[in-house]
């Protein structure tokens, strides 16, 4: 008898010293976790020496791009260039089977915490990542603690060298605890990740005491790794749904919709969510014209509870009756605050005919 | 504050036509609109369970279909099945669908004679002229019609025998058109067609024994002459001027192969109203609950 096919997800976290390899098997509901450190020599182009630590990976194990349903890939860095850079060294193998998808570590983590049991998100979650003289955080923490719960994720960074914390300094463990005292009064978490190389070695004491005082405290390397590779599993649905609210460079924090009736009543409805970097996100949805050639659009900033509309006008479209023209609207961002809308005439089927005809409509969001 | 009409579930890969007029729909948007303005066709019936398995399967309305479902039983209201299929999507207002359901009403209310032919005049602007021509029978077979309403009967239905080149019928209903109602029109369309089968002068000899003033003679002959004219400039006229030629330069063989593809199209395109005459005759017209005679 064959082996029974399960879906599996990999995750590849390309970093700057080293490329981590996850991969989650939905039916074992487990990840696997693979990690290749590279040279100093391989670091100046992490990306390609990456992928070809990877690829032998595979090769070593008999497998190929076609043995994964999704494969992911989160960078620290995900500028313009970098997602250039990583789409033209995947091979054209790679691409005839996934298509290239790049969240950012940051979007990692929450995925990561998100896709765990409710206890690990529903109280106030936090990430430490030490990478050279900066301490890097990611703290999800419940904003609106009524009966549909609201999340907001933020990233900041503290410039370690600025309390006297330097790697390798005999009073690293005492000024770091020192640190994390002031650092967990203002900001309480219940389970703490920490990860990034500033973590190893054996210098942590007294702040793993401290840390580990009355909370969960998880060590690892592969955890953007393992939050991409869970991306397989589907959008998490407080996303989705607008519930989470992440603060941090390319997250777009604007839903952007129109009004609609609903029994009688205005609704308004998201055409993109939040949550995503804004490469990332882009959103489409049918509508029926009624007697004006109008669309106004609605853009909600969920940081500000704030919103603004637009009134875009359909122009050169052939005489129809009322509600017999239906447009597409695509959505799509160009930066974390511009982007287009693309209105599309899809005509009403054969009775009356589309003409294809598209509307631009560029969009700024100041709020 | 502008509000806009979400759409409701997917556009279909696969359209839906209606058996009734042939007109095929792609969303759900698109049968609410259909439906909505040929609701006299569903008086003593529903549409037929494709449209169920269509919204279900092209569309992904499934929670719809299971409720249509339930509603096509005979003994229910049929308006419950109109309500909640125009209820399940923003398309309506809650206005719009009273209105609807209000004119359905009213419809149901409407005797039977001009039931059936408002059923004709919408069969007839659909293209489906047999259908049209037995609803039109239907309306004026009990002989209730008012004057004005017998009159429009007529002259629609000698249209649409018109159109199945059954002209002699169709000349006799225009006359009787112009007999209930008095309306020029219905002479004017048996002056063309008299033209067009046996002539100019014939059709004039024809309206003056009808004693038509001078005015109107004058403006059924430029009237006829315009249509004459936009024919010359059609497809259709350019194919038989290509066959004169052919044949004038003795080409036969390519005259016979033009007129044998002319033809045929006209053959394909006449094909849907033989068979639905043939269906009629051996079926006839859909039935309706405690029809009378």
């Amino acid at each position: 008898m064959g082996e029974l096919e399960t879906r599996k997800f990999a995750g590849i976290d390309l970093g700057r010293q080293a490329v981590r390899f996850s991969v989650y098997d939905e039916a074992a509901a487990e990840t696997t976790e693979e990690s290749f450190l590279l040279s100093e020599k391989e670091q100046e182009d992490f990306i390609g020496s990456g992928l070809f630590y990877v690829r032998r990976h595979l090769e070593e194990s008999h497998k190929s791009w076609d043995a994964y349903q999704g494969v992911y890939f989160t960078m620290e860095d995900t500028g313009k260039e970098a997602r250039k850079y990583l789409t033209e060294q995947l091979d054209d193998e790679f691409k005839k089977r996934h298509s290239v998808q790049i969240i950012t570590h940051f979007r990692a983590f929450v995925e990561y915490v998100f896709h765990q049991e409710r206890a690990v998100w529903d109280r106030n979650t936090l990430l430490l990542d030490y990478s050279g003289d900066v301490l890097r955080y990611i703290l999800v923490e419940q904003i609106r603690p009524s009966r549909q719960k609201a999340y907001r994720a933020v990233l900041k960074e503290i410039n370690l060298s600025e309390y006297g914390i330097h790697a390798g300094d005999e009073n690293q463990d005492y000024h770091f605890s020192r640190l994390m005292k002031q650092f967990l009064v203002k900001n309480p978490a219940h389970i703490i990740f920490l990860t990034g190389d500033g973590f190893e070695g054996n210098w942590m004491k007294k702040t793993l005491t401290y840390l580990c005082a009355g909370r969960r405290v998880f060590l690892g390397q592969n955890l953007y790794a393992n939050g991409a590779c869970l991306l397989g599993l589907g959008p998490v649905q407080l996303m989705e749904d607008g519930l989470l609210l992440m603060q941090g460079p390319d997250m777009v924090s604007h839903t952007i919709g129109i009004l609609a009736q609903e029994s009688g009543k205005p609704r308004y409805v998201p055409i993109t969510s939040i949550g995503r970097e804004w490469y990332n996100t882009e959103g489409s949805m049918d509508i029926i014209l009624d007697k004006s050639q109008k669309v106004e659009f609605f853009y909600h900033n969920s940081q500000a509870n704030e919103m603004e509309g637009a009134v875009c006008e359909i122009k050169d479209l052939p005489a129809r009756p009322p509600k017999t023209t239906r447009i597409r609207i695509e959505v799509r961002f160009t930066s974390q605050t511009d982007g287009v809308i693309l209105l599309k005439d899809l005509g009403f089927g054969e009775m009356f005919p589309a003409t294809g005809k598209v509307t631009v409509f560029p969009f700024k969001l100041i709020s | 504050m502008r509000e806009s009409i979400v759409c409701t579930g997917r556009v279909g890969k696969e359209p839906y036509r209606f058996p009734e007029t042939g007109t095929p729909v792609f969303s759900y948007e698109e049968i609410c609109y259909y439906l909505s303005g040929h609701m006299l066709f569903y008086l003593y019936t529903l549409p037929e369970e494709e449209l169920l398995f269509f919204i279900r399967d092209e569309l992904g309305l499934e929670k719809l279909y299971r409720q249509l479902s339930r509603l096509t039983d005979p003994e229910r209201d049929q308006m419950k099945y109109f309500s909640a299929l125009f209820r399940e999507g923003n398309y309506f207002s809650e206005e719009e669908i009273r209105q609807i359901l209000d004119s359905y009403r009213n419809l149901k209310n409407m005797p039977y004679p001009l039931q059936c032919k408002c059923l004709g005049d919408m069969l007839l602007d659909a293209g489906r002229a047999s259908m049209a021509i037995h609803y039109y029978k239907e309306a004026l077979r009990p002989q209730t019609l008012g004057r004005a309403d017998t009159g429009a009967a007529c002259h629609n239905m000698a249209i649409a025998k018109s159109r199945l080149f059954r002209f002699e019928d169709a000349k006799i209903d225009f006359v009787k058109a112009y007999q209930h109602r008095g309306d020029e029109e219905s002479l004017f369309y048996y002056y063309c067609l008299t033209a067009f089968t046996e002539g100019l002068e014939r059709a004039r000899a024809e309206m003056e024994s009808f004693k038509v003033s001078e005015l109107s003679m004058e403006s059924f002959e430029n009237r006829f002459a315009g249509i004459a004219d936009a024919y010359a400039c059609s497809g259709q006229a350019e194919k038989q001027k290509k066959i004169v030629c052919l044949l004038r330069r003795e080409r036969p063989e390519e005259a016979e192969k033009m007129y044998g593809k002319m033809v045929r199209e006209l053959q394909k395109n006449f094909r849907p109203e033989m068979e639905t005459e043939e269906g009629l005759l051996r079926g006839g017209l859909p039935a309706r609950p405690n029809a009378q005679g």
